[in-house]
Parts: C-alpha cells; structure tokens; sequence
C-alpha cells in the first residue's frame, strides 16, 4: 500500500511541475478546440498534433499527448450533443440521449453531466491504475511467446464479438488487417514480404497512416457525399447545471459505467468504445422508466460518458503493464515513445518511474484540465461549431495530409493515405467494421514474432499454448467468448446495443 | 431510431437495418475480401513457407490471405441466399476529389513546398462540397495556406520544403 503511495507522490512531484501541468493544459485544450470539429475523432486529432510534440522532452510529450487524447475525446462529446454528430464512434450513444436533452433546451445540462462524470471516471480509473499496475507488471514477468500470443488472439477475437454487425464480417476485417500488418521485410528472415519493390514499405506501412486514411480522410468523404441533411442541426445552449434530481438520476448511472468502463477497457481491443455501448444497454435495462431513453434521459448521458472515460484510461493499463497497444489511440501513443526513445515493456514503471508514474497521475490532471476548460469554454465551442462544414473539411483535409507527411517527412505515405481513404469508404459502405481491422494490423506483427518464437522454443509442438497455464486460461477465455456469440439470448443484446 | 427497443422475442433481423440491402453488401465485400486474398496468394506463391518449428516468411502470409480468400466466398454464399439485390449508392464526386487531393499534396510536396501543396489541395479538395462557392475558393485555399505555412513552417519549425525548390 505504502508503495502505492509513494508512486503516486512521485507521479505527483513530476506532474504538477509547473511545465508538465503547461502541456497537459495546452494538450487538453488543442485537444478539445481540434477534437470538437465534426467528423475528427481522438485519431486524427493526435495524428495531427503528433508533430508539436517532437521537440518535448519525452515526459512533456507523453503527457501532452494525453491531455490532447481527453480533449479530443471530449470534444468529439460535445459535437455529439450539439449537433448529433459524435466525433468517434465512443460517442455514437451519447448522440441519442445527449441530442435529444438540447433539442429540449438543455444542452448546458447534458455537457456539463458529460464533463462531471468524465471527471469522475477519469478520478476513480486513475487510482486502478495506480493500484493494478504494479500487480499486472508482475504478471508480465511470467509472460512468454505464448502468453503475449494467447493474450491477443483473446483480443481479436473480443473484438468480432464487440463489433458492429455481422460476425462474419468483422472476422473478414480481421483477416485482412492481419494481412496489411504483415507488409513489410519479416523480421526474422529479412526477406520483403508485399512490398511490390517499394524500399518505403520494406518498415511496413505506419499505424497512423492506416488509421488517419480509413477515419480520418474516409470519414471526409462520407459527410460529403451523405450531403447537408447528414451534417446535423445546430442547438441552442441553456443553463449549466444540474438541478437536485438531475444529480440524483445521474450518479448511480456515472458509477456504474465507470465500472463497465474500466472492466472493458482493459481487454485489448476493447477501449473506449465498447464500455460506453454496454453502459448504454444497462442503463436502459435496469430502468424503470425505458421509455425515457431516446428522448432525453440524463442518465443516458452520464452512463455512457462516464464509461467511455473509464475505458479510454483503462486502456493505458496493456500497454503500460504489458507493452501490448490495446487499439489505434494507443498504438499512436508506444509510436511517439519510440519516436523518443522510449520502448513500452513491462520494464517501463523500474527503469522510467518519472515518466510511468508521471503519466498515470497527469491522467488525473488531464482530467481536471478539461472540466476547467470545458465548462467555461462551452460556449466558444458552440460558436466554433457555428462555421460551416464546407469551410472546415478543407482545412481538416489539408491538416491530415500535414499531419502524414511530417511523421517520416514522407511524401509516399501521404499517397498511401489516400489508398486507405478510399478503401475505408467501400468498407463502410459495405457494413464491414472498420475497429477490428485496425486492431488486427496493429497486433498482427506482434502475434506473428510471438508465434514464431513460441513454437521454436516448442520445437514446432503447438501443445505449448495449452500446456502453460496463463495461455491456457486466455484461450479458454477465447472459447467462451466465442460460446458467448452462439448463445441467442447474448446474440441478441448484442444487436440491440451495436445498432445504436 | 431507437435502436435499443424491445429486443424480447423478435426475430433477429435488426430494424434499422433493410434487409435486403444486406444480401449485396455481402456478395461484393465477400467478392473484395476473396479478390484480395487471392491477389495475396498469388503474389506470395513463392514466400518460403517452412515448418511449424521454423516458419519461414511465407508461413502466415499464406494461412492469413487463404483465410481472407475463403471467408470472401462465404460471405459470396450467404449474400446469394439473402433475398434482393439492393448495392448501397456511392456518390462518386466527394471520394475522387478528395482522394485526388490527397495525391496532388504528396506529388507536389516534395518539390512545389508547402505553400503550393497547400493551395492545390485545398482547391482541388474544395470542390468536392455539395454546393461550390466560386468566390469563396480562392479565399479559402490562399487563406489555409498561408496560415499553415506560418504555423509549420515558421512557428513550429517542422522540416520541410516550404517554397518550390
């Protein structure tokens, strides 16, 4: 316990130096100004920042990152309830309830229960952190090959089951990222693999690319071609606070989807995404009042909120903990450690605890930064929300190909982009979840060199993942979830809370 | 849409979603996974495929694109059985402005700087709104290049080619 305390002092020491608070404030805000621009989720507005921070100590840019991370999560919020229009798909479920809420003339209201209960989440998620990081490093140290492969087979396959639509296609999306992934001179051999004679794709192609093309471009093209009536009505902004019985429906719920949150942010694949449907699903469950879902219910806000909060932080723990990236935003974050030197591996919090315990408490700090900004600034969103789509997408555009071009200085790269821009739009237009791909490319290296390794240790006997007990218990965990999927009554809760 | 409605007892066709519509979507992804995958198959026909003990590089590149091909022609299947054939509408003018756009930036990057690319892009990009406003254009374009060159090129110092080399 005394140790948790005494990290959590460090972390403190580093993070409220008056620098450090500097950039996790000036993240947060750029965060949340980039991130509440319609269409541009956490992705694409860190992909853009990335380059402010090069010149940062790596502690510095770490926590800056982070801070743009809740601000564009926040600011994708803020569109959702504003205009319907969510940032990235964590916010999708906030649309309903939070859109319905300002249609009613509280839009104050349902930011600032969003901003309350992100705070909360943000409070409670950072001490789990705190506190399971040390236990789950020490858990690393019984990782081997076949542990790190059984880990994330477990993810994909979360995410089939986690995905919008039918199963067939989301396992169709994981194949093929597995396929973009391994692009590339294999590791082991040297030998190019898919490279088509191009010395720029022998590195492989960079997460960033990947996902700003199929989120960030892709998603220009189809606010533009579902034309103005897809671009959602502008709402007026009302009082900010809540009254008594507002905070009365509201914090059982924001308890609640902080649980879900954490618990689903943790799985790799998971992120902020699923807690928030799930927290969506449950309030409307337990409910007495269902019928208020859809047209304003507060805790249809702050459930989900809360969740997608929780999940976002949580989401640091496999990477921290175990050096595993659990989705995109987290991929971005180990490229810009490498970017300055610094390898994630469990081994982070024993030879940087500056920078890991730094990092964990400046979450905390992010969080109070955005209540801050954010509740007094909502109103200067609202007028930034006022310029119209056709001003902004240009702009937007033009920052994505900035944002590509100065990660390697790679004229190339830019090129890919459009590639995957234009695949991301035939995939979403053919229903094909696009999460799990993106997912699929971002491990599948990883699972490769781990697999190799693994079965040359066993010398080609495939009984070691199930002879070692933590790869055992993971594949098992595999195989109930996938037992989850075939079972009706799960397939159908499913459905419902992915149509949403 | 109210999506999270009674889901007691109701068949597990999805309400939002037109049936129909799904039995397209299958058949040409299925027919985009297979094709990739089978593109796959036949550019790594020579990828080294070793032994489970040493697996050379053509080992997962294999087993993955031979998924990829199979489950396309599953969905290819399903598709067939689905009742309609509904492909979803593609507006073409958005998706190839824009990905021209993106193109002409890393063309023209390298050599024009990030003033031109910066004009060229927007203006080709502009053009793919709904409705083009002629005069706004160029004020657009000129505009977001000139703050992007101040911003990157001389506040923020990034390396690149500012102006035509």
């Amino acid at each position: 316990m005394s140790d948790i305390v005494q990290s959590l002092a460090l972390g403190f020491s580093v993070a409220a130096s008056l620098s450090n608070l500097w950039y996790c404030f000036l993240g947060a805000l750029i965060g949340t100004l980039i991130g509440v621009l319609p269409g541009i989720g956490p992705i694409a507005t860190m992909a853009m920042l990335l380059p402010l921070t090069y010149y940062l100590q790596p502690t510095e840019a770490l926590i800056m990152l982070a801070g743009i991370y809740y601000g564009a999560q926040y600011g994708g919020s803020t569109t959702a309830v504003l205009m319907r229009l969510p940032g990235e798909s964590s916010s999708v479920v906030t649309c309903l309830d939070g859109y319905a809420m300002a249609r009613k003339g509280r839009a104050g209201t349902a930011l600032a229960t969003a901003a309350l209960a992100s705070f909360f989440a943000g409070t409670v998620v950072t001490l789990l952190i705190a506190i399971a990081s040390p236990a789950l490093t020490e858990l690393a140290q019984k990782f081997g090959p076949a542990e790190y492969f059984s880990l994330m087979a477990l993810g994909l396959v979360a995410a089939v089951v986690f995905a919008q639509g039918s199963p067939l296609r989301a396992v169709g999306a994981i194949f093929l990222g597995l396929l973009l992934g391994l692009i590339g001179a294999d590791v082991n051999t040297g030998f190019d693999r898919f490279t088509f004679d191009r010395p720029e794709l022998r590195d492989g192609i960079g997460v960033v690319v990947v996902s700003m093309g199929l989120f960030g471009i892709a998603e220009i093209m189809l606010n533009l071609s579902n034309g103005p009536e897809g671009q959602g009505e502008r709402t007026k902004l009302s009082r900010l606070w809540l009254t008594k019985e507002d905070f009365r429906a509201a914090w059982p719920a924001t308890l609640r989807g902080t649980g879900l949150g954490a618990l689903l942010g943790i799985l790799p694949g998971g992120g902020a995404m699923l807690g928030s449907f799930a927290s969506y699903a449950v309030e409307k469950r337990i409910s007495s009042t269902p019928e208020r879902f859809g047209e304003g219910a507060i805790e249809g806000v702050a459930g989900p909120e809360a969740a997608n909060n929780a999940g976002a932080q949580s989401s640091f723990i496999p990477m921290l903990a175990l050096g595993i990236p659990g989705n995109s935003v987290m991929a971005m974050m180990a490229g810009a450690m490498l970017i300055h030197g610094i390898a994630p591996s469990p081994n982070l919090a024993s030879t940087q605890p500056q920078l890991f315990w730094g990092l964990i408490v400046s979450m905390w700090f992010g969080n109070l930064m955005l209540l801050v900004i954010n509740l007094p600034l909502i109103g200067v969103w609202v007028k930034l929300l006022a310029a119209p789509y056709r001003m902004l997408f240009p702009a937007i555009l033009l920052f994505c190909c900035i944002g590509i071009y100065t990660v390697n200085n790679s004229a190339f790269e830019v090129g890919l982009v459009a590639l995957f821009g234009l695949l991301g739009v035939v995939l979403a237009k053919l229903d094909c979840p696009l999460a799990p791909l993106v997912l699929a490319f971002i491990l599948g290296p990883m699972m490769e060199e781990n697999l190799r390794r693994a079965m040359l240790l066993s010398r080609g006997d495939p009984a070691i993942f199930l002879s070692r007990p933590i790869s055992l218990g993971l594949l098992i965990a595999c195989a109930l979830v996938v037992a989850l999927l075939l079972m009706p009554n799960f397939r159908r809760a499913r459905e419902a809370a992915t149509e949403a | 849409m109210d999506p999270l409605n009674d889901s007691k007892g109701r068949a597990a066709v999805a309400p939002s979603e037109p049936a129909p519509a799904s039995g397209a979507n299958d058949i040409l992804l299925g027919l985009l996974f297979a094709a990739i995958g089978a593109f796959a198959l036949y550019v790594g026909r020579n990828y080294v495929f070793g032994t489970t003990q040493r697996m050379g590089p053509g080992f997962l590149p294999r087993i993955v694109a031979g998924a990829l091909f199979l489950l396309g022609i599953t969905l290819m299947i399903r598709g067939m059985f689905a009742r309609g054939w509904a492909p979803p509408a593609i507006v073409w003018r958005p998706i190839v402005l824009i990905c021209l756009a993106v193109i002409v930036f890393s063309s023209t990057i390298d050599r024009l700087g990030l003033f031109v690319a910066s004009l060229l892009t927007v203006g080709i990009g502009a053009c793919a709104a709904q409705e083009i406003r002629w005069k706004e254009l160029p004020f657009v374009a000129l505009g977001l290049a000139v703050f992007c060159t101040i911003l990157f090129g001389y506040a923020l110092k990034i390396s690149m080619p500012v102006w035509p080399q």
